[in-house]
């Protein structure tokens, strides 16, 4: 069988946008291929819709001129392109994934999903709502976005189109035949609960995997902390340094601010560089910028003690898996899909949302006993193994593949 | 530009936007063919290599006559 995974980049996000996929899945018999914008590995499974410069140079006038008129993901050509590549026409299944980055346009989405068997990854509820990523304690999705009262929100709009996307989007789902997957209860439910995609029929629970072999045990924490330049004897506390409000940065922040550590703590961060340099005073700071080198993110996890994600918008949150698959603490906000999947409050610890002082308190009750911080990392490395696994998440999708091949087979 | 009523959602407001995608790629393909580079080149570098190549004409011819002026 021949997949075909459609997301605007081939190695940002591999480990969930199907790049991962296209070797591993050969071990089921399924030949992978990828189709993106912007290609940047070198791998010939790999096909790029960017056919040279000058398409970047149109994508930045398609997005000013749907910027002007206050709609997103319309006027992209690039589905059109997609439809013509030997890739997608020696494809049997089509499985979609990150491509609200203005990769296809909603119009053209109902065309593609009639010429293939098709997969859509939701990976965050943008399917649901009129322009926003996540709502994030909006209920607006839930009765049509009209009127929209987070218009600067990722995707910000200039005039309050939102409902129109909505109904664009609630049209094209009423008319497609279409597999959706989802990889949390959380988002299981948004699916279940809107408008737009209540009436889906398959919808299927596939939570991500991964491969817990390049995860470093417990007693490569010296070690990676050398490495890192990180104290041995230091307590470490890790976080993602993304200042996209949906993170929760400011929280981390405001909670480590709000007294000193009672033993030497470093902070080790992901992502944007400088975001913590105001706590440069009662913490030592170790800043990695952001971690494409496979070799050196599982070190990041084993070198932590606890890893802060009090995500206000997170509709999995592989970040809190690969922590609990090196032996590591969480501690999440309530609310989103991260209680859920750290299986708080025996394993993750999950607080009331935006409250940074139980997140401090959380953060300090692990520090002063390493061994509940243990028990917490241990049974979170059993939970990986049992959910999470790398080997059950590529039979997962085999099997839908499978289902979905002969369901269209049959229906022909 | 689009009226600002215009909907977007509406049957019609999806074939408009799937004919400008049409009339996109029409421009794309349009764009992409060796004699619009050329017609630009013209247009936008070629114009400007234009008081260059005079220049350095003019001077070239000059010191030729000069050249030849001292030979004499």
């Amino acid at each position: 069988m021949k997949v075909l995974h459609v997301t605007d980049a081939d190695l940002h996000a591999r480990r969930f946008n199907g790049y991962d996929l296209l070797n591993d899945l050969v071990t089921r018999g399924i030949q992978g291929k990828q189709a993106v914008l912007r290609k940047s590995s070198d791998n010939p499974d790999v096909v790029s819709l960017f056919a040279g410069r000058w398409d970047e140079d149109l994508q930045l006038r398609l997005q000013e001129i749907e910027r002007r008129h206050s709609i997103y993901n319309l006027l992209i050509p690039w589905g059109r392109l997609l439809a013509e590549t030997k890739e997608f026409r020696d494809a049997d299944v089509v499985h979609y994934h990150l491509i609200h980055n203005q990769v296809i346009s909603v119009y053209d989405l109902k065309w593609l999903f009639s010429l293939k068997p098709s997969v859509w990854t939701f990976h965050d509820p943008w399917p649901l709502t009129g322009h926003c990523v996540y709502p994030m304690g909006c209920e607006g999705w839930l009765g049509g976005c009209e009127p929209c009262p987070f218009l600067d929100r990722l995707f910000p709009l200039l005039q309050d189109h939102a409902d129109q996307m909505w109904r664009a989007k609630k049209r094209l789902f009423s008319e497609v035949d279409l597999d959706v997957v989802v990889a949390s209860d959380w988002m299981l439910d948004m699916v279940r609960r809107s408008p737009v995609t209540s009436h889906l029929e398959n919808v299927h629970l596939i939570p991500f995997g991964l491969d817990t072999r390049s995860f470093a045990p417990d007693d490569a924490q010296a070690s990676s902390r050398r490495r890192l330049g990180i104290p041995e004897n230091d307590f470490v506390v890790l976080f993602r340094a993304s200042t996209w409000e949906g993170k929760g940065l400011s929280y981390i922040l405001d909670a480590l601010a709000s007294k000193q550590p009672a033993r030497p703590t470093t902070l080790l961060t992901v992502d944007e560089r400088g975001a913590a340099k105001r706590l440069r005073r009662d913490y030592r700071i170790v800043e990695l910028g952001w971690v494409d080198d496979e070799a050196l993110y599982p070190l990041v996890f084993s070198a932590c003690d606890v890893f802060l994600m009090p995500s206000l918008a997170e509709a999995f949150g592989l970040m809190a898996v690969e922590a609990m698959a090196a032996g590591r603490p969480v501690v999440c906000f309530e609310g989103t899909a991260l209680p859920a999947v750290t299986h708080a409050p025996e394993c993750g610890i999950a607080v009331p949302v935006g409250d940074a002082a139980a997140l401090r308190a959380a953060v300090d009750g692990l520090a002063a006993d390493p061994s509940e911080a243990a028990r917490r990392g241990r049974l979170g490395r059993s939970i990986v193994a049992e959910h999470y696994g790398f080997e059950r998440y590529l039979d997962s999708m085999a099997d839908l593949y499978g289902s979905v091949l002969s369901r269209h087979q049959s229906a022909r | 530009m689009l009226e600002d009523d215009f909907d977007f959602s509406t049957p019609e407001g999806e074939a408009a936007i799937r004919a400008a995608i049409g009339l996109v790629l029409e421009v794309r393909e349009a764009e992409s063919r060796l004699a619009w580079k050329v017609r630009l080149y013209e247009r936008t570098l070629g114009l400007a290599v234009i008081p260059v190549l005079l220049r350095r004409t003019i001077l070239a011819v000059k010191r030729r006559g000069f050249s030849l002026r001292r030979g004499r």
